[in-house]
């Protein structure tokens, strides 16, 4: 099997799909090593193919191979063996990927249940194809069952909905799937709920069973006994898929993991974090630290909360201090996306911008937006709105120099941080001209939007010398913090192009106090 | 018409049967989804990459040894079964499109804007056509080189290649939504694709004795340019090229 072009081609996707999702990422080993498992699926859908391959060809040979003086299963079970060279690679795959994980200042703990999927499935996909090509002799099926098993694995994916109308674990059908993946609505440390033992055990009973089915046995007795324990396994599969439910939608407790934070205090800053992530408070310390040093940050608190899900009691979230909500980081040598969003989180408490989400009622623009957009709305959507209590909100930044001033700050502070800036301004849509921050819009504590013209001039900022900037801004910062001093005057004191963009009179969100 | 006649039995048929289920599967369970593009995109592009897969299968001639040595050239046999294979194929095509477009509108050009109600019949098309291309491609490369059954690797090579596309960095990923900036950027790439799909696929299906148009163009270039140096032959009459002797 070593020597199938599949092989390779399947461990180059394996090696790709590791590189893409733990690449530049602090690791978080739990959440990891399930991506690392998650990444054997190219090598073992290849496997599948190469074994196929191989079942068929010795098919199309089968005169010669009857000259052999040996049983009809030996070729099988020698493909079936054949098996172990992906299997092999996997595991040099795996090793050199857990490597790489503990080579990045990791936090959390190996779930080696889920590590032991990245092989299992590379061996089940592997007797999989052996299967198909013992029973059937055309090699098509392998690659509709390839399509099928993709199309099951997004099926049984727990963001799917298609089985439950809710966001969130569906566990019955998900351990079903080749690979179990992780809610985007999961955190972290609900990932200590996944059924990965029982998971584990299904996929090798599964391999025993195709290993089985695959050849052919002599007698009748053995054929009914091999038939009966594949019905025994389905029946089996239903019934614990129908009893799992409930059990798996209990979630993980945030009230009591943000009651027992750690917190530690630096240099008149406290900065809390849940107990796994305590490790990274250093990280967000000298973050916070090298915006400070430029102009001086008004933080008094960082404190650590899961995105889209609300544990304080509303109004509460003001009072907090900056929010690091995002259960992410960047690696060491990566581009430092999250510490950027931080930077400029921390920037926005030196310029005056709100640092969260302020309480707000639906301005009148919004409401004629949303009855413009609903009109088929049935009852008074008008009242409706205008009768909901307060919520949190962002606000727009956009025009004003004082969010020039805290992206050109959050990049100077970071070593990389132009890198950084460029980069989340390529990936916003270039039609819009939006530029959301944090990148991340929708982890529900963004407390502002930036506009990407104005993110712009601060790119073009960078261009200029640090010092000269910073004396122009100490010499004027009674009107760089005024809301009302716009981008268009500060790229005039700078000699800088402003880029056109949508109407600063446009824009229908709340401007930033 | 002989040819026709004799060549229909000859074409493998077996492989439309699975992907026939596969896609009779697809179109029922895009029933329950939401009439908009969005939501069924992933089921309309499997079930065009089943049909390519089973198309792949099209140039499968266990009997070329055979059939290599009568006056008919390969590219005539090649034409013949691409003509009827495509008839499955297209059959199949049109089952995933009208299924996916149940309570949509469809809408043939390939540029329009849409509207989330509306599915671009004329892009999902063109993607058909391109991943047809790529399978008939990977086939002919094959059998001029290697099998004479080249549909089992062929389609191997589409589907890995098809799961690579989607590994593409973002920016230039040919799959898009009409509601992405990127929608108008990836026509052109689908255009380009199936350009080099159609391109090879005629180049590898040309007569094995004359190895593709490029290289008969080549051969034909090279022969003239010998003839050249022979009549810039300086040697006196009766002179010996010891080289060549």
């Amino acid at each position: 099997m070593l020597r199938s072009p599949f092989t390779w081609i399947g461990t180059a996707g394996s090696a790709a799909l590791i590189w893409y999702w733990l690449g530049g990422v602090a690791p978080i080993l739990q959440r990891d090593v399930i991506f690392l498992a998650g990444a054997m699926l190219p090598l073992a859908a290849s496997t599948l193919l190469a074994t196929n391959e191989a079942t068929l060809r010795r098919r199309r040979t089968a005169e010669t191979l009857t000259t052999v003086p040996r049983g009809e299963s030996e070729p099988l079970w020698g493909i079936q063996s054949g098996v172990a060279g992906p299997v092999a690679v996997a595991i040099a795959l795996q090793t050199i990927g857990m490597f790489y994980l503990l080579s990045g200042g990791p936090i959390g703990w190996i779930d080696w249940w889920e590590l032991a999927v990245g092989l299992v499935m590379v061996g089940v996909f592997g007797l999989g194809g052996v299967l198909l090509g013992s029973h059937f002799r055309h090699s098509i099926l392998a690659s509709v069952a390839l399509v099928g098993i993709a199309f099951a694995q997004l099926i049984a994916s727990p963001d799917a909905q298609v089985f439950s109308p809710e966001p969130g674990p569906t566990a019955s059908v998900e351990w079903l799937a080749p690979w179990m993946v992780p809610s985007n609505f999961e955190s972290v440390e609900g990932l200590i709920s996944r059924p990965s033992e029982i998971h584990l055990i299904y996929l090798l009973l599964l391999g025993g069973l195709l290993a089985s089915l695959s050849t052919r046995a002599p007698g009748r007795g053995k054929r009914l006994v091999k038939l009966s324990s594949a019905g025994v396994f389905s029946v089996a599969v239903v019934a614990i898929s129908i009893n799992m439910a409930g059990e798996l939608l209990t979630r993980f407790d945030w009230q009591a993991a943000a009651e027992s934070q750690v917190c530690e205090i630096h240099n008149g800053v406290e900065y809390c974090a849940f107990n796994l992530y305590e490790r990274w408070i250093q990280r967000w310390q000298q973050t916070v630290e090298a915006v400070d040093a430029i102009i001086p940050v008004a933080l008094s608190r960082v404190v650590q909360r899961p995105s889209n899900t609300q544990i304080d009691e509303p109004g509460a979230l003001e009072e907090l201090g900056l929010i690091v909500s995002t259960t992410e980081w960047d690696r060491g040598a990566a581009l430092p996306s999250q510490e950027f969003n931080l930077a400029l989180l921390a920037a926005h408490s030196s310029v005056g911008l709100p640092l969260t989400k302020q309480t707000g009622e639906w301005t009148e623009a919004e409401i004629e937006a949303m009855l413009e957009d609903n009109p088929d709305y049935p009852g008074d959507l008008r009242s409706q709105l205008e009768s909901e209590p307060g919520s949190p909100r962002f606000c727009s930044a956009f025009g004003q120099a004082r969010a020039v001033v805290a992206v050109w700050l959050a990049a100077t502070a970071l070593e990389r941080g132009e890198a950084a800036l460029a980069s989340q301004l390529a990936d916003a849509p270039p039609t819009r001209h939006i530029f959301w921050i944090p990148i991340d819009a929708t982890n529900g504590t963004t407390p502002t939007l930036i506009e990407g013209v104005d993110a712009q001039l601060a790119l073009q900022l960078l261009g200029l010398p640090a010092t000269n900037v910073i004396d122009l801004l100490n010499d004027r910062w009674v009107e760089v913090i005024d809301p009302t001093t716009t981008s268009a005057e500060l790229a005039g004191w700078f000699g800088l192009t402003r880029m056109s963009g949508p109407d600063v009179g446009a824009q229908t969100d709340e401007p930033c106090p | 018409m002989t040819l026709l006649r004799r060549l229909i039995p000859a074409v493998p048929w077996v492989p439309w049967l699975p992907v026939s289920a596969g896609i009779g599967g697809l179109a029922w369970a895009m029933r329950g989804l939401q009439p908009d593009f969005a939501s069924r995109q992933l089921y309309l592009r499997g079930g065009l990459l089943l049909a390519a897969l089973a198309l792949s299968f099209a140039f499968d001639d266990p009997a070329a040894e055979t059939t290599d040595s009568t006056p008919s050239p390969l590219r005539l046999r090649r034409s013949v079964r691409l003509l009827i294979s495509l008839l499955p194929w297209a059959t199949l095509v049109a089952v995933v499109v009208s299924a996916g477009a149940k309570n949509m509108d469809p809408v043939i050009l390939l540029s329009a804007p849409l509207n989330p109600e509306e599915l671009p019949v004329g892009r999902l098309l063109l993607e058909a056509a391109t991943m047809a291309s790529w399978g008939l491609a990977a086939a002919s490369v094959l059998a001029s080189r290697w099998d004479d059954e080249p549909g089992r690797i062929a389609s191997g090579a589409l589907l890995i290649g098809y799961a690579a596309a989607w590994m593409i960095p973002e920016q230039w990923k040919p799959w898009a939504n009409p509601a992405d900036p990127r929608w108008q950027t990836a026509l052109t790439w689908w255009w380009v694709a199936l350009g080099v799909g159609v391109l090879v696929t005629v180049a590898f299906s040309w007569d094995s004795r004359q190895r593709g148009p490029l290289r008969s163009f080549l051969r034909r270039r090279g022969s003239q340019s010998a003839q050249g140096a022979d009549a810039r032959d300086t040697r006196e009459p009766g002179e010996v090229d010891v080289a060549h002797r």
